[in-house]
């Protein structure tokens, strides 16, 4: 059997508040192999921190701890900053929502992705440059020369997250995380962005894991969707089959969208079951 | 009267900055928005929607053309006078920077009372807070202490508190998680069935579009390039190309 390509048990990330530690993920477990995971939540489901606890970005005093944290055969549980840090980029990248924040608006779009190369692999300048010409190219730009020399504030947003997805690429990471890639897009570029990284992940055998409010969303492009809730994971589902949904979190979720269908009724709302947190 | 427009919106262009410098963001829109209807503006970002609500909400005077809501008349150039702001209303997109944070409920609904002459404040702000649905408990409560969701229903009462005959609605639920936008877009409901109030509601998401509204203009690149009802929306008979490619890109969350 081919080994996982990352391995999850227990993961819990806490926070302390004067009242005692507070968890914001509690027992998070997931096995997947070079697939589409997507992780769907509201606001404060936890779905984001659990994102940067796999790829070690909880900054202190949030406090990380699991059974098993293993991406392929390495065990992330041990790791120090600076394997963290050659891990990064490298292994496992991820994606943010809104490219106007995680690029760096003082440095040209090449420079940002040859730097990923740089740190990772011993290659000459003139090599570099064509790959990172090479990968803006992959993720559907049309003038990559053009791109390459550009200051971030120069591109527009689905530009933006374009070279967010080059960068993140370049260095050929297993583990793609990508949170909320799409949500400050319009709707036509959020469609051509989640096709590009569809073909991407699929070309070149990633696994992706996915984080959105947006449940339809995610699960028209995923294979498998968790449903967070309060921290933890109330259900997990095949996302062909969303109406198989038993858990009435999903469900909810699922009926309080609007639609043509609900054109001139009122939109059921969620009432909150306490039980819900208890798993 | 009964058939006419309460808004209408003639060859109306609209800049950001003077001379050179000059960005023209709506080429010669034109719409009629009738009494009592809920009318969606769509588009994607930069499209000029946004920009068209806040000439009609009389924020930014940089147009020039015809606008005339409820029988005043707009002024390219100049700021509306006082009486306009409390017939027309708007409510923006993030609850969190559009409330003062160093106020009160209580103080956010009274300043715009007490800035348009309305007696009786005590009363008008405990019955507006009760149809909005957050009851009196959070009267002298500050905006950081509410979600989302309730700054958005305290910023719904400023505006119907001062009784409007128009509400703008800017991406009012973009914000929100779908279960908290689902809570405001029937609160939104309530208030058109038991207040006679025209709306323009701008917003990215088909959905939730063909969810509230009658009719609807589909705005790109500055332009109005169709207008249709929601029923057409809904059936997908779109004329213009890119009406079809956004109902094709919302997938199946906007039509079935």
């Amino acid at each position: 059997m081919m080994q996982p390509l990352l391995q999850v048990h227990g993961l819990t990330v806490t926070f302390p508040t004067p009242s005692g530690p507070v968890p914001v993920v509690r027992d998070f477990s997931l096995t997947m192999g070079r697939e589409k995971i997507g992780v769907v939540g509201e606001s404060g489901s936890g779905k984001s921190m659990t994102a940067r606890a796999i790829l070690g970005l909880v900054r202190p005093p949030g406090q990380v701890t699991a059974r098993t944290l293993q991406l392929e055969d390495m065990d992330l549980m041990g790791l120090s900053p600076r394997g963290w840090q050659a891990l990064r980029g490298k292994k496992a990248g991820m994606i943010l929502q809104d490219p106007k924040f995680s690029l760096n608006p003082i440095k040209r779009i090449g420079n940002q992705i040859e730097e990923t190369l740089r740190l990772h692999e011993p290659i000459r300048r003139g090599e570099r440059r064509e790959r990172a010409l090479a990968m803006l190219e992959a993720v559907g730009i049309d003038d990559p020369v053009r791109v390459y020399k550009s200051y971030p504030h120069e591109l527009s947003g689905g530009m933006g997250q374009r070279a967010m997805i080059a960068m993140m690429l370049v260095s050929s990471p297993n583990l793609l995380i990508a949170d909320e890639p799409t949500s400050a897009l319009d709707v036509v570029v959020r469609e051509q962005v989640l096709r590009l990284l569809d073909t991407l992940v699929t070309d070149r055998g990633l696994g992706l894991i996915l984080i959105s409010h947006d449940l339809p969303m995610v699960a028209r492009f995923c294979d498998r969707i968790l449903v967070m809730y309060r921290g933890r994971v109330v259900e997990t589902l095949d996302a062909r089959y969303l109406d198989a949904a038993t858990h009435p979190y999903t469900r909810g979720l699922l009926a309080c969208l609007p639609s043509p269908a609900t054109r001139g009724h009122m939109l059921p709302t969620l009432s909150r079951d306490p039980s819900w947190e208890a798993a | 009267m009964f058939h006419s427009p309460l808004i209408l919106v003639e060859a109306a262009d609209v800049f950001y900055g003077v001379s050179r410098n000059r960005f023209q963001a709506v080429f010669g829109a034109n719409l009629a928005v009738m009494p009592r209807e809920t009318f969606g503006l769509v588009g994607g970002s930069g499209s000029g929607k946004s920009t068209l609500l806040r000439v009609l909400a009389g924020l930014s005077p940089n147009w020039q053309g015809r606008i005339m809501i409820g029988g005043m008349n707009l002024e390219p150039g100049r700021s509306p006078p006082r009486a306009f702001h409390r017939r027309v209303q708007m409510v923006f997109q993030d609850p969190y920077a559009s409330l003062n944070p160093r106020h009160t409920i209580d103080r956010i609904i009274a300043d715009g009372l007490k800035l348009h002459g309305f007696t009786d404040l005590d009363r008008r702000i405990a019955a507006v807070l009760d149809q909005v649905g957050l009851g009196t408990r959070f009267r002298y409560r500050f905006p950081h202490e509410l979600s989302g969701g309730q700054r958005q229903r305290v910023a719904i009462a400023r505006a119907i508190a001062l009784e409007p005959e128009v509400l703008l609605l800017d991406e009012p639920t973009s914000a929100l998680d779908a279960s908290v936008q689902a809570e405001i877009l029937n609160l939104l409901a309530v208030i058109r069935q038991e207040r006679s109030v025209t709306s323009v509601f701008v917003s990215h998401d088909l959905a939730v579009i063909a969810h509230v509204c009658d009719r609807l203009a589909v705005m790109q690149r500055g332009r109005i390039v169709e207008q249709l009802s929601a029923d057409d929306l809904i059936m997908r008979k779109a004329g213009h190309p890119y009406t079809r490619e956004l109902i094709t890109a919302s997938g199946e969350s906007a039509a079935q």
